[in-house]
């Protein structure tokens, strides 16, 4: 039964990624590349100094964004082409598991995930240290694993593709900054006895406890200054393994909720 | 499998006219505004560093670096170039000061501080650059080292100030235990106190530093060891 059920999903795995390779999806990563050093020659040109620093740090941040941007933009439009072609209805009638249906889908994302950014690390290679390039890298596949999740659950649970996107960039840029809002709401420069600024840092710790925090993964210092090391990412694993767990089952629970 | 799309020439030619004629009206307005009076903006405060932060998203390296590249350009807006004398210095002080911060290992504002907004003719500004250099130079001397050497150079040679420069060089030569700085920068100090006529004093820190053991390039220590002797004897 175990058997069936990876055939399954690998099956469903594998047609996530021949979609994405017929919707000419890669062209579109193989452009954003180009365009990421054509943006990061540009800067290094133009700077007096630390040229080649400035090329490294504007490729790895533009690289970073578009593989969360993509991969948000394209989990959200496929999940919901299928819903409104109602292809998932016939899906749904076969004996296949809502489970097994929706971890194909996360599996074949993941698998998306994977080939861009090794294409991403390709290209970096040039330009920064193999062995940060490499632990850079595992980091952003980390990064892009809990975004898939996310954009997953979100595909599954709000029916509006903009409401969705909106959601996933919300989320993204929250759990990027949540660290130094966490900071700034404990630290108050100004001594306000107000009520709004008492309960603020308790509201935000509350909050950080819901969120991964993704400012500790694939950071651009690592290749600018080559300062990453195996340590910095093997905390992440952990924080990866459970917060994608968590969202898997929020997005099964979702999924079996609904009725088709 | 069909053509999905018809040819062009099935278009409308209203349609096609009227678009050749926006597009034509589009460049037309470009370049109108192209030529209009440009009054120069001022460079106006940073916001916090804490809005900056925020703003970054986590990307604090990558936007001090966009931000040093906006500031370096702002002297030319479009349309009007601005002497660098001419910024507020107070606020370009403010500015790489903020870049620094969410970058610290970054070496492009010390870098634009002291040889380019420091290489103005006005002494009041390249003096309150150069005291920005030495400000931030304890904080990570290993790196900044260079920038507060070349403030010892300005100050010593443009603006003519042997006291600020010696006060700059004393703060190179008090962080000697650091090991990236070389010895020509640490010891800038004896050679100021030369050329200040302190010749003893220049005498002491030449024999402390051979004495010290801090120098062992064998060049080096012959070269000091030639300094001394010529001191003494002008002594």
């Amino acid at each position: 039964m175990m058997i069936v059920m990876f055939q399954r999903i690998t099956t469903i795995s594998q047609f996530v990624v021949l979609e994405s390779v017929r919707s000419r999806f890669f062209l579109l990563i193989l452009f954003a590349v180009f365009a990421s050093f054509i943006i990061g020659i540009f800067a290094q040109s133009v700077s007096v100094t630390e040229g080649d620093l400035t090329l490294t740090s504007l490729v790895a941040a533009l690289l970073r964004f578009v593989t969360i941007l993509s991969l948000s933009l394209l989990i959200v439009t496929t999940i919901s082409r299928e819903f409104q072609s109602q292809s998932f209805d016939i899906v749904l009638a076969s004996d296949m598991t809502r489970t097994e249906f929706y971890l194909g889908k996360l599996l074949g994302f993941s698998i998306n995930a994977f080939f861009i950014i090794i294409v991403f690390s390709l290209c970096l290679l040039f330009i920064a240290a193999p062995s940060q390039v490499l632990i850079w890298s595992t980091s952003l596949f980390l990064e892009a694993l809990i975004i898939i999740a996310f954009a997953l659950f979100c595909s599954v649970s709000i029916e509006q593709q903009p409401i969705s996107i909106f959601v996933i960039l919300a989320f993204y840029l929250l759990a990027r900054s949540i660290s130094a809002l966490k900071l700034i709401a404990e630290t108050p420069i100004l001594r306000d006895e107000s009520l709004f600024l008492s309960v603020m840092p308790q509201v935000i710790g509350f909050i950080s406890m819901l969120l991964p925090d993704l400012s500790r993964f694939t950071q651009t210092n690592w290749l600018v200054y080559e300062t990453g090391m195996v340590n910095d990412i093997s905390g992440l694993f952990l924080q990866t393994v459970v917060y994608v767990s968590l969202l898997v089952f929020a997005g099964l629970i979702d999924f079996y909720r609904k009725n088709y | 499998m069909a053509n999905t799309h018809r040819k062009l020439n099935t278009l409308p030619v209203s349609i096609s006219t009227i678009f050749l004629l926006v597009l034509f009206l589009q460049i037309f307005v470009h370049l109108q505004n192209r030529d209009q009076l440009v009054n120069a903006e001022e460079l106006s405060f940073p916001p916090s560093i804490t809005a900056f932060k925020l703003s970054s998203f986590g990307e604090t390296t990558t936007f001090a670096r966009v931000l040093m590249l906006w500031l370096q350009a702002y002297d030319n807006q479009p349309g009007i170039s601005i002497p660098y004398q001419d910024l507020d210095y107070e606020r370009v002080e403010a500015w790489l000061s903020h870049i620094i911060d969410l970058d610290p290992r970054g070496q492009y504002p010390l870098l634009a501080a002291s040889r380019l907004y420091a290489e103005v003719n006005d002494k009041q500004k390249q003096r309150q650059m150069l005291d920005f250099v030495a400000g931030r130079y304890l904080e990570d001397p290993a790196r900044r080292w260079p920038w507060l050497a070349h403030a010892v150079v300005i100050a010593k040679h443009r603006i003519k100030d042997t006291e600020l420069a010696l006060k700059y060089a004393q703060l190179l030569s008090a962080t000697k235990e650091v090991e990236n700085i070389p010895g020509w920068a640490q010891q800038m100090e004896v050679f100021i106190l030369e050329d200040m006529g302190e010749l003893e004093a220049a005498q002491i820190l030449i024999g402390g530093l051979l004495s010290s053991g801090a120098v062992t390039d064998s060049h080096e220590i012959h070269f000091l060891k030639e300094r001394l002797e010529q001191l003494g004897a002008k002594n």
